[in-house]
């Protein structure tokens, strides 16, 4: 698959910046997301209160997943449902191709996955010469593009109408004008054929509902119910996390996952399915099968720093409110998941930070993302979590790792500090234009070259410090002897080492 | 000889129940638990109590979910009495061009007899009976008719299941999709 140039977040930022459709296409859908969100959370009001709860309930499902998971399985088989399990990637794509295999399937289609993109399920499908067919319109875009989705809801964010009805065009073999509504018709109808061909539906699945062993799925195309109620066989792939326990907790996610995601109330559909055609029903899949997928999602129970990463319900508003992902866009990111989202699970789902270099470096840190999370997952702090395990696992580069050794020598000695100030006071004078260096030079540029550095003050602090201190102290009024018992009281047990 | 279905279901069947140990072991010691856990507490169910007593009126009800069927994109009309549904039904199918209509297995369905109000419409009743005819059928039907299950005011969605007497396929393939909303079925939320 096609993916921007570059080896490291950096490289594929810089082309991505480049771009102008992909910036103006990312920042139009995103922020009319972002806002969308913002009026339906602010209209259906005590947002607060359901963010709690959704993290309640998700943060104790995963806690008790060994229970709920069994209990989904137990009661999903009853219903007649085949139960198989990935413990990693290719174990759900060996799993899903030997079901297809086994059906002598010429074609498969396909609603909206980001775990089949994870297993890599449309390349595995293919290698066996059986056509699998995007029919989500985003998914089918890219898939024609020969592009991986740059973002969790909307997977062709990064595509504007033109680039759109090119590819189209081609597919249709004659000129279609950059109109959405021609665009989506001439797919609709290409995609319906599809799907009366098919001989397996393959849908991904939003949440398994334990208490029955349902799988909900939430979507606005009505494909994915197309995906599990025309083909003969169904294939859902389900990350192992992707549990709630009961029917009642759907309705904390029913009101967070669509607001968050697009800003609708309830997305057009929402399945809920319950193991395959029962006897005497008319449609639905013959044969259901779900295969649940762990692929790395296991690393991160038990771990305190991780485990709420699970929580996550894929609605992508930590992407549209990410000034870093609103910048560089989804194919700037490494793996399948991209955005805040994507920079902590990339690295956590795959064991090896170092491998993932500088993804989580790809954050200010502004904890916008948390903010606008359903189920508060503190990203921004899985963020610098991952940036320490970078370290302490010594991936640092060697001129950063340079560059912190000089600076612990610096701040350990008050002397050499003075003297590194005294001749930056002195060095900076041909660089400073009006209380500030704009000059490019040398490794200034990393910073120089997007903001000014501001000149080093003629006086230090420290050099400032009697004359400040004899003026606070006499403006001071003087401590009540009570206060100061107390502070030293402090100050003692702080030394030794606050516990008594 | 190729495996029959029967034998590769089963095959699948025992792998998968050899492997369920093992994932649900790892899944409890990363937890900390030697064995899966206990039926687990769940006191925090479902919505906050703020809404679970949230109630709209009767007439509120009907409101609200007109507005927001509208504001997704859908048409609406109030009838006071089942008598006014064909007039209303036969005009907005012939208004929207259609020549063919699928319906539900349902007998208030039938007593509407949109074979007699409609002759100029071709007219399929979903049967189980004959899957792969009724699948044919509701692909090519331009319109579909349900009476809902249940409708959600907040939401503004209507709520299908489905049975014997009762397609999926019915909802979702025809282009057209009129849904006739019991007003006694019409929930709040
Ligand atoms: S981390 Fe939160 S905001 Fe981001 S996709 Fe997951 S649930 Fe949504």
């Amino acid at each position: 698959m096609s993916k921007p140039q570059g080896s490291s977040v950096k490289q594929r930022s810089e082309t991505a910046l480049k771009d102008e459709f992909l910036i103006d296409a990312v920042k139009f859908t995103t922020e009319k997301l972002k806002n969308g969100k913002l009026a339906a959370t602010a209209e259906h009001g005590n947002w607060e209160e359901w963010r709690e709860r959704g993290k309640l309930i998700r943060a104790h499902t995963i806690a008790h997943l060994d229970f709920y998971l069994n209990q989904f399985i137990e009661n999903a088989r009853a219903q007649g449902v085949h139960v198989h399990f990935a413990p990693e990637a290719k174990d759900a794509a060996r799993i899903a191709v030997e079901i297809a295999k086994h059906h002598q399937a010429k074609s498969v289609v396909k609603s909206k996955s980001m775990v089949s993109e994870e297993v890599h399920i449309n390349e595995a499908f293919e290698e066996l010469g059986i056509e699998s067919v995007e029919s989500d319109l985003g998914e089918y875009i890219i898939q024609l593009a020969n592009e991986p989705p740059s973002h969790i809801i909307i997977p062709a964010i990064h595509k504007n109408r033109y680039q759109i009805a090119e590819l189209l065009s081609k597919e249709a073999g004659q000129t279609l004008p950059p109109e959405t509504k021609v665009l989506a018709g001439f797919a609709r109808q290409k995609l319906r054929d599809k799907f009366l061909e098919a001989d397996i539906g393959l849908t991904g699945c939003n949440f398994g509902i334990a208490e029955s062993g349902s799988v909900v799925i939430f979507e606005n195309e009505g494909n994915a119910r197309m995906v599990s109620t025309v083909p003969k066989t169904q294939i859902t792939l389900m990350g192992m996390e992707r549990l709630i326990p009961t029917w009642d907790d759907l309705e904390v996610m029913a009101t967070l996952l669509p607001r968050s995601a697009t800003g609708q109330k309830l997305t057009v559909y929402m399945s809920g399915i319950t193991g395959p055609r029962r006897q005497s029903d008319g449609d639905g899949p013959e044969e259901m099968h779900i295969i649940i997928v762990d692929n790395g999602r296991s690393l991160q129970l038990g771990d305190p720093d991780f485990q709420e990463l699970l929580n996550c319900i894929r609605c992508g508003a930590c992407l549209n409110a990410c000034p870093v992902y609103r910048h560089i866009g989804g194919h700037s990111y490494p793996g399948t998941y991209s955005g805040p989202i994507g920079a902590v699970l990339t690295p956590a789902l795959n064991k090896n930070s170092g491998e993932w270099e500088d993804v989580a470096n790809a954050s200010s840190l502004c904890g916008a993302c948390y903010e606008a999370c359903p189920v508060k997952i503190p990203l921004h702090d899985m963020l610098v979590y991952l940036r320490n395990r970078k370290v302490e696992d010594g991936h640092t580069a060697t001129g950063e790792k340079m560059a912190m050794k000089g600076f612990k020598v610096l701040m350990s000695s008050y002397k050499l500090y003075s003297k590194a100030v005294k001749m930056g006071q002195v060095g900076q004078k041909l660089l400073v234009r009006n209380g500030v260096i704009k000059s490019q030079l040398g490794p200034l540029k990393g910073w120089t070259a997007y903001r000014h550095i501001p000149a080093l003050p003629t006086r230090s602090f420290r050099e400032q410090w009697k004359a400040l201190s004899t003026e606070v102290e006499a403006s001071m009024p003087s401590m009540s002897s009570e206060t100061k018992t107390r502070l030293e009281q402090m100050v003692l047990n702080r030394k030794k080492g606050g516990h008594e | 000889m190729a495996e029959s279905n029967l034998a590769f279901l089963n095959r699948l069947e025992g792998d998968s129940r050899k492997q369920q140990q093992a994932f649900i072991q790892n899944i409890a010691s990363r937890l900390g638990r030697l064995n899966e856990g206990g039926i687990p507490e769940h006191p925090l169910k479902g919505a906050p109590d703020f809404w679970t007593s949230y109630e709209l009126d009767y007439e509120e009800r009907i409101l609200r979910f007109m507005d927001n069927w509208r504001a997704a994109g859908g048409f609406t009309e109030r009838l006071a009495t089942y008598d006014e549904l064909p007039v209303v039904i036969a005009r907005t199918l012939r208004e929207l061009g259609a020549q063919s209509l699928i319906r539900q297995n349902q007998p208030e369905l039938a007593q509407l007899e949109f074979e007699r109000i409609l002759p100029e419409l071709q007219h399929t009743v979903w049967s189980a009976d004959k899957p792969q005819q009724a699948l044919v059928a509701a692909s090519q039907a331009d319109a579909g008719i349900a009476i809902a299950d249940y409708a959600v005011a907040y939401t503004g969605s209507v709520v299908m299941t489905s049975s014997k007497d009762k397609g999926r396929s019915v909802t979702l393939l025809p282009n057209i999709f009129i849904a006739i909303v019991p007003a006694e079925r019409l929930k709040t939320r």
